[in-house]
């Protein structure tokens, strides 16, 4: 059907070019796994995104499109376009994203476990070619994460579930990044890791001014954190607006906030499934 | 004590050239996950190219080392490009296969180009020595070369990975090459930087021998013999080639030494196989851990 026409009516109402657009993107892994059908989203400037799925639903597999690391699972971009500031770099090959200013904070964390700490930003400040900016952005990674700075010369394998996320996140603003996608942030982590993370993120966007694109399968942290928010499942958009509307939402809190009345088994829920059915079809 | 000795310092400076190789083997290995089987015909034509320019054009001995150190990075380089790259994503068994394949063809190359005699490469220094004063031991020019040549090699590949910027972004490959991407380190960049450092290291290798008499265009089956080494350290460990190449060589010496020459070449494909069953991953190799 035409999803295309949810994104395009249900996009914010501005002029502005998004800094981030997905048009009509379609993603297929191993030629035959349609992942992605046809998604298109805008991520302003400036912003909150959230993209909110259950697993599977092809929330991952947008990120990596968009930062050009699909071919070593043998997905590719088959139609559709992803636009930086209006520019297409649906082609662009992972380092040329990356200096685009497109910084990646894979799911699951993903730290380099046989790398220390500082070997590790260092390593995400590859693209970086001005020594006194590296250590600058050091710096300011330490101030954001103490904790880090008293684990600087550890391996990174040895750290804590939060302490690798912190990494990770760290390793994320070394590049100062324009547009920083975070992949499943609280994912595994202990309810108060997942709220010292909230805060960083929140902290880090207003501070140093960076459009987050999160995704995330906890719809309260995504709805929380974001201004606006998308609703992806089965590779397709099935909802789109602002956080707040968003999560007023009655299908919204059913399926994702679990404030369902009464249990899952009883009509009402069934109901509400049909009904989300419709959308998809 | 001092025959003990000296047998020491022969092994330990052959021990040096199974360092070098071995090195060569982890390089590779760390940032690709490819055993490059053509590691020790890269070193063959190393050394070949120095004897070529300095026995038979008379280019002064350094002079010749340091042109075919920078050429062979470029060998390495070009055969990561039109080899390696475009086998990318191929099973890593296919890929080990072209390796071998590679180094034969290098080795029939090698025949045509530089004949099937077998050469010495003529060291500046050769004849002289030093003896030890208190122990009676001697060190000969060529065993102090090695030993030092594979120390500041070493040390050189210590500071890279430690250190520089391409140091610690081909680690980072080498721990998850998929995040590397993503943190927009150029993979295909890195590997073609490991051939070529794999190329240098291979030509140091190559040089020693040749300087000790070993140089004809099968001496590339001598980097099998230095694989226990690379094996023995751990085949992702920088260290942990050096420490493999010298225990082999020390090892394969004092057996030869003590118990004759028959007992040298049993040795390292004893270490190799005790090595592997007691540590599948070498002695400072890390034991894989599966990512999906």
């Amino acid at each position: 059907m035409s999803q295309t026409e949810v994104g395009a009516t249900a996009a914010p109402a501005t002029v502005r070019t998004p800094l981030l657009e997905l048009k009509n993107l379609e993603v297929t892994y191993n030629q035959v796994v349609l992942a992605v059908r046809g998604v298109s989203m805008e991520v302003q400037e400036g912003t909150v995104c959230a993209l909110l799925g259950a697993n599977g639903a092809g929330k991952t597999t947008i990120l990596r499109a968009i930062s050009s690391v699909l071919t070593s699972q043998d997905g590719e971009v088959t139609d559709g376009t992803i636009c930086l500031d209006g520019d297409p770099i649906t082609d662009l090959a992972a380092d040329k994203i990356v200096r685009r200013g497109i910084c990646h904070v894979p799911e699951g964390r993903q730290v380099f476990r046989d790398l220390t700490v500082e070997e590790n930003l260092r390593a995400a400040a590859f693209t970086l070619t001005d020594r006194r900016k590296v250590e600058s952005r050091l710096e300011m990674v330490q101030e954001y994460f103490p904790k880090l700075t008293t684990l600087w010369k550890g391996k990174a394998g040895y750290l804590s579930g939060g302490e690798q996320q912190m990494l990770a996140l760290g390793r994320g603003l070394m590049l100062d990044p324009r547009l920083l996608i975070l992949d499943e942030p609280s994912l595994g982590l202990a309810p108060v890791m997942v709220d010292e993370i909230t805060r960083i993120v929140t902290e880090v966007s207003r501070q140093e001014r960076v459009t987050v694109l999160l995704v995330e399968q906890n719809a309260q942290i995504a709805l929380d954190l974001s201004d606006y928010c998308y609703v992806l499942e089965n590779g397709r958009i099935v909802l789109d607006g602002r956080s707040s509307e968003i999560a007023e939402n009655q299908d919204i809190k059913e399926f994702y906030l679990g404030a369902s009345e009464g249990s899952s088994t009883n009509y009402a829920a069934i109901k509400h499934y049909r009904r989300r059915k419709r959308w998809m079809s | 004590m001092s025959f003990f000795l000296q047998l020491t310092i022969s092994g330990l400076a052959i021990g040096s050239v199974y360092a070098l190789i071995a090195l060569g083997f982890v390089v590779v290995y760390k940032a690709t996950r490819v055993l490059n089987f053509a590691q020790g015909d890269m070193m063959m034509i190393g050394a070949f190219v120095t004897f070529t320019l300095s026995s038979t054009h008379g280019w002064p001995f350094f002079v010749a080392l340091g042109v075919t150190l920078v050429a062979s990075f470029f060998l390495g380089f070009v055969i990561e490009r039109l080899v390696l790259r475009p086998m990318l994503g191929q099973p890593v068994f296919s890929i080990i296969i072209v390796t071998i394949g590679l180094a034969w063809l290098m080795r029939g190359i090698a025949g045509m180009a530089f004949g099937h005699s077998e050469q010495r490469i003529t060291f500046p220094f050769s004849g002289e020595s030093v003896r030890l004063p208190g122990v009676d031991v001697t060190l000969s020019a060529e065993n102090i070369a090695t030993l030092t040549m594979t120390m500041l090699t070493f040390l050189a590949f210590f500071v890279f990975f430690q250190r520089t910027r391409w140091g610690i972004a081909m680690r980072a490959t080498a721990s998850n090459q998929d995040v590397a991407q993503m943190m927009g380190i150029n993979v295909n960049r890195i590997s073609a930087l490991a051939w070529g450092l794999a190329g240098v290291v291979g030509t140091l290798a190559g040089v020693i021998l040749g300087m000790l008499g070993f140089l004809f265009i099968h001496v590339g089956d001598t980097a099998l013999r230095a694989f226990p080494a690379a094996v023995l350290g751990g085949l992702d460990a920088t260290g942990g080639a050096v420490v493999g190449g010298a225990i082999l060589g020390v090892a394969e010496t004092l057996f030869g030494g003590y118990l004759g020459g028959a007992y040298r070449e049993l040795m390292a494909w004893i270490l190799l196989i005790v090595v592997l069953l007691v540590r599948p991953f070498g002695l400072f190799g890390s034991k894989d851990i599966e990512r999906v």
